[in-house]
């Protein structure tokens, strides 16, 4: 299956004004609020083989924020040869702002997965990027993961990384110095002019983490958990004073706050 | 006149650069619990080869190749795009000292050849572009940077384990050994590329030593920098 979603974000009187809006299965989008869309699962992929898009352009200072109804499972298929790939391009305009709050990503065991991200900001951009990663359903191990995700503002390099599960009965990516036996890795990337500073660490048995610096502006929660919950807790609370005033909501960092997909109309 | 031991000096872990002050991320990973014996030191190292340390090789391969082309634009690149994979500035800062701290000892040990400091990277280079520089300056290939630093990233975690455990010293030895083994490919596959623009560069990402490297700046008694 080849689909994927286009998203054509630009700023109007009080809402954003999607100039492009489309989707082909596996996903379909739907606008929830006024900066606000949901993407949804409308089969079981990506499956192995599958090529899954999504483009998302945010002009001069829209606002838009994106979330999906649930995580993402990437499931074997039998027979096939070639990875599920899904790419996940993000360009944001002078003064525009994006927040990318997806569900999680599973790989199943016994799948191949490859995930690139490419965000490409403008000088005076904002990006909120959440990104956790769950190692398998309960009880089984992951299968193969390769999510490499890339950051440039202005042309400069910002923030790179990949990280690769090898799926493998070893279970390499349990080595002490990568994931030591957690259950899942997740970070939220938050850059843009104005964004608070924010500093936090965690070395508890359930999830290990800090925030990171970034040498050319902006930070990066990062962090290892022994569950998806774990993990999503703390990251939550790393969005402290991202809330912008246009936009009341739960308070993030309430872990009683009632998750974003109660927000979606039925 | 340029010699082959060159290496083996640069190499030497009594090279008076400053690396023996510094761990790898090897003593927060003590700390945690995760590194306790030989074999959980084979894994740190293992995993570092597929990620951070891969990262560093191939660096040090490409900063060689820059500078033997006279490349400044690039050697300046490579430093951002080194910058973008390495997001705690603890182990930027880590970086950078030992980048500078060799550049100076290249220079005094091997004048007036070698630069002491890169003009075009002011406020010190990351180690592996001092370690790919430095072997350039001495007419060796980007290969032997990326030997150079898998070996220097290899060492490091292993003796400061031999120091913090108190693991055997021969045991440590024959785990070097085989880790530098298992480097042989990435360290061919670095100089192949050495060539590649600077975007390019592999970022494997070892969440547990960025993470680390934060909770080890916390700590109040450490017996390495990083």
């Amino acid at each position: 299956m080849i689909g994927g979603v286009r998203i054509n974000a630009q700023a109007g009187e009080g809402r954003t004004r999607f100039v492009e809006l489309s989707a082909t299965a596996p996903l379909g989008v739907k606008v929830t609020g006024p900066h606000e869309a949901y993407l949804i699962g409308t089969a079981a992929a990506p499956l192995d083989g599958d090529v899954v898009t999504i483009d998302v352009e945010v002009g001069d200072d829209a606002e838009l924020t994106l979330g999906t109804v649930a995580a993402t499972m990437a499931w074997p298929a039998r027979g096939e040869v070639s990875p599920s790939v899904m790419i996940v391009r993000a360009t944001v305009g002078e003064g525009a702002v994006l927040r990318w709050l997806p569900e999680q990503i599973v790989p199943v065991q016994g799948c191949r997965h490859l995930l690139r991200t490419e965000l490409t900001l403008a000088a005076t951009a904002t990006v909120v990027w959440r990104e956790e990663i769950v190692l398998g359903r309960a009880g089984e191990r992951p299968g193969s993961l390769d999510a490499e995700m890339r950051v440039v503002r202005a042309g400069r390099p910002v923030f790179h990384q990949r990280l690769v599960l090898d799926g493998s009965e070893a279970q390499h990516h349990h080595a002490p110095s990568l994931l030591a036996g957690a259950r899942a890795v997740g970070s939220l990337l938050v850059a843009g002019p104005g964004v608070p500073e924010h500093c936090a660490h965690s070395a508890t048995p359930e999830l290990r983490g800090a925030v990171l610096e970034l040498e050319a502006g902006g930070r990066v929660a990062s962090a290892t958990a022994a569950s998806a919950s774990e993990l999503r807790r703390w990251l939550e609370a790393r969005e402290l004073g991202l809330t912008p005033p246009a936009a009341p909501g739960p308070d993030p960092s309430d872990p009683s706050a009632a998750p974003p997909k109660e927000l979606l109309p039925r | 006149m340029p010699s082959p031991s060159d290496l083996l000096l640069l190499a030497d872990g009594r090279l008076p650069a400053g690396g023996h002050a510094h761990s790898g991320g090897l003593e927060q990973a003590v700390e945690l619990g995760d590194v306790r014996d030989a074999g959980s030191l084979h894994a740190f190292l293992l995993g570092l080869l597929s990620t951070s340390a891969e990262t560093q090789l191939a660096a040090s391969a490409m900063a060689a190749h820059a500078w033997l082309a006279g490349d400044d634009a690039r050697l300046q690149e490579l430093d951002a795009e080194e910058s973008a994979r390495m997001p705690s500035a603890w182990l930027r800062n880590a970086s950078r000292a030992q980048g500078r701290q060799l550049l100076r000892a290249a220079a005094a040990i091997w004048p007036p050849a070698a630069p002491l400091v890169l003009p075009v990277l002011p406020h010190g280079p990351h180690l592996s572009l001092a370690q790919g520089v430095t072997a350039a300056r001495l007419e060796l290939a980007p290969v032997d940077a990326a030997r150079l630093a898998a070996y220097g990233a290899m060492t490091g975690p292993a003796t400061a384990a031999v120091r913090l455990l108190g693991l055997d010293p021969f045991a440590v030895h024959g785990i070097v050994a085989q880790a530098m083994e298992a480097a042989e490919p990435v360290i061919a596959a670095a100089a192949e590329h050495a060539a590649n623009p600077a975007w390019l560069l592999p970022g494997g990402t070892a969440p547990l030593l960025e993470i680390g490297a934060e909770l080890h700046r916390m700590r109040e008694i450490r017996m390495f920098a990083s």
